[in-house]
């Protein structure tokens, strides 16, 4: 869905992963590559992106009549705003702690 | 066709509805009435039904909205009831007395299925409102 | 701009609400018409018009951009057809309208109405909250 595009914040996922950007914070915690804080955001990332698409499935099969699941329809809505709103609560944290390292006065 | 559309059929729908049910009462509170201004005893009333559409050249959909109109309410040709009662002071040479052609039992029916449609026609005024509110609430 | 915000599944379910109006006015018109003679009860064949819309959307609103892509919806439906039920022979008015019929065509046109509008309206709510930058 658009959303992945238009609202969740661009980041280039490749690039956070040699250890730029975002990629500073996870690399200097000392953690391995599998479970680096840039792997852990791209898959909250896909999740967001996973979740919105099986939402539009679901929209899509329900208005065409294809498979009338009513609760189902909306659980995964709910689900996809859900996960839209937490991954958002988490950048914001993120980039909140970003910036305050950036501002400590060494 | 729109919404506003959508209520004005549903309101010729119970407008006619209701003069069907204005005939029935007419036609069951002169079941027994031998006088009528025209002369003879009344006759029974039935209303006239035609479906009237408003854009008979727009799109199949457009040609398909149909709106129900009463185009009058006709007497029935059936004969009179002849009852032999002598003493009446309509009765004829041979002591027959005519009596009108509403058959009650029918009428009752008639008057069954009229209730329904109402209803039916009410219902789709509900739904079509709730419809509305629904339509009302996308982005809310 | 528009475009990018707003995608074929968008405008689908947007033409899936237009369709389910036109319907629910068909029904509205059979039962007004329930006892006019001759009058024949009409409907959108929803299975026919939309069968083959998910498919179509996909191939149609496919996004090159992604490997993934949303489901489309392609219900390019301005001019539906629109199916007549013809009266039973034993019918002596020719009329076809059956009230019950009608009246769960109501409610299911409705219901589907309803849930395709709250779909909707979740999608757009989720672009708000995209949009205002996470706020709200």
């Amino acid at each position: 869905m658009i959303i992945s595009g238009a609202g969740v914040p661009q980041i280039p996922i490749t690039e956070v992963k040699t250890g730029e950007g975002f990629g500073g914070v996870g690399a200097t915690s000392g953690a391995g590559p599998a479970g680096s804080f840039a792997d852990k955001l791209a898959t909250a990332v896909d999740g967001v992106s996973d979740k919105q698409l099986a939402a539009d499935d679901k929209l899509a099969q329900l208005a065409s009549g294809e498979n009338v699941d009513l609760h189902g329809t909306m659980i995964a809505l709910e689900e996809a705003e859900i996960t839209l709103r937490t991954m958002t609560a988490v950048r914001d944290k993120v980039v909140g702690a970003y910036q305050e390292i950036m501002n400590m006065s060494i | 066709m729109n919404l506003l559309d959508t209520l004005q059929v549903t309101a010729s729908g119970l407008t006619a509805q209701r003069l069907r049910l204005q005939t029935v009462a007419s036609n069951m509170a002169n079941a027994r009435t031998t006088r009528t201004e025209e002369g003879g005893p009344y006759r029974r009333q039935v209303p006239v039904f035609e479906a009237v559409r408003d854009d008979p050249f727009g799109s199949d959909l457009d040609r398909a909205m149909a709106r129900v109109e009463v185009m009058g309410v006709v007497e029935t040709d059936d004969p009179p009831v002849m009852v032999h009662d002598p003493g009446h002071p309509d009765a004829d040479a041979e002591g027959y007395v005519a009596y009108p052609n509403v058959n009650v039992l029918e009428e009752m029916v008639d008057m069954m299925t009229t209730a329904r449609s109402y209803e039916a026609n009410a219902n789709v005024l509900e739904v079509t409102d709730s419809m509305a509110n629904t339509a009302l609430e996308i982005g809310r | 701009m528009a475009n990018v915000l707003f995608d074929g599944l968008h405008q689908g379910l947007g033409q899936v609400l237009n369709l389910r109006m036109a319907q629910h006015a068909l029904t509205a018109a059979n039962l007004a018409n329930a006892d006019t003679p001759g009058y024949k009860a009409k409907f959108i064949p929803f299975d026919e018009v939309l069968g083959k819309a998910v498919e179509q959307g996909k191939s149609s609103n496919m996004r090159t951009t992604h490997g993934r892509h949303s489901a489309g919806l392609s219900a390019n439906i301005d001019d539906p057809r629109v199916t007549e039920i013809e009266a039973a022979p034993w019918v002596a008015d020719g009329n076809s309208v059956d009230i019950e019929r009608e009246a769960v065509r109501l409610k299911e046109n409705a219901t589907m109405y309803g849930g395709v509008s709250r779909g909707l309206g979740k999608r757009l709510a989720m672009l708000k909250f995209a949009a205002s930058n996470g706020e709200r």
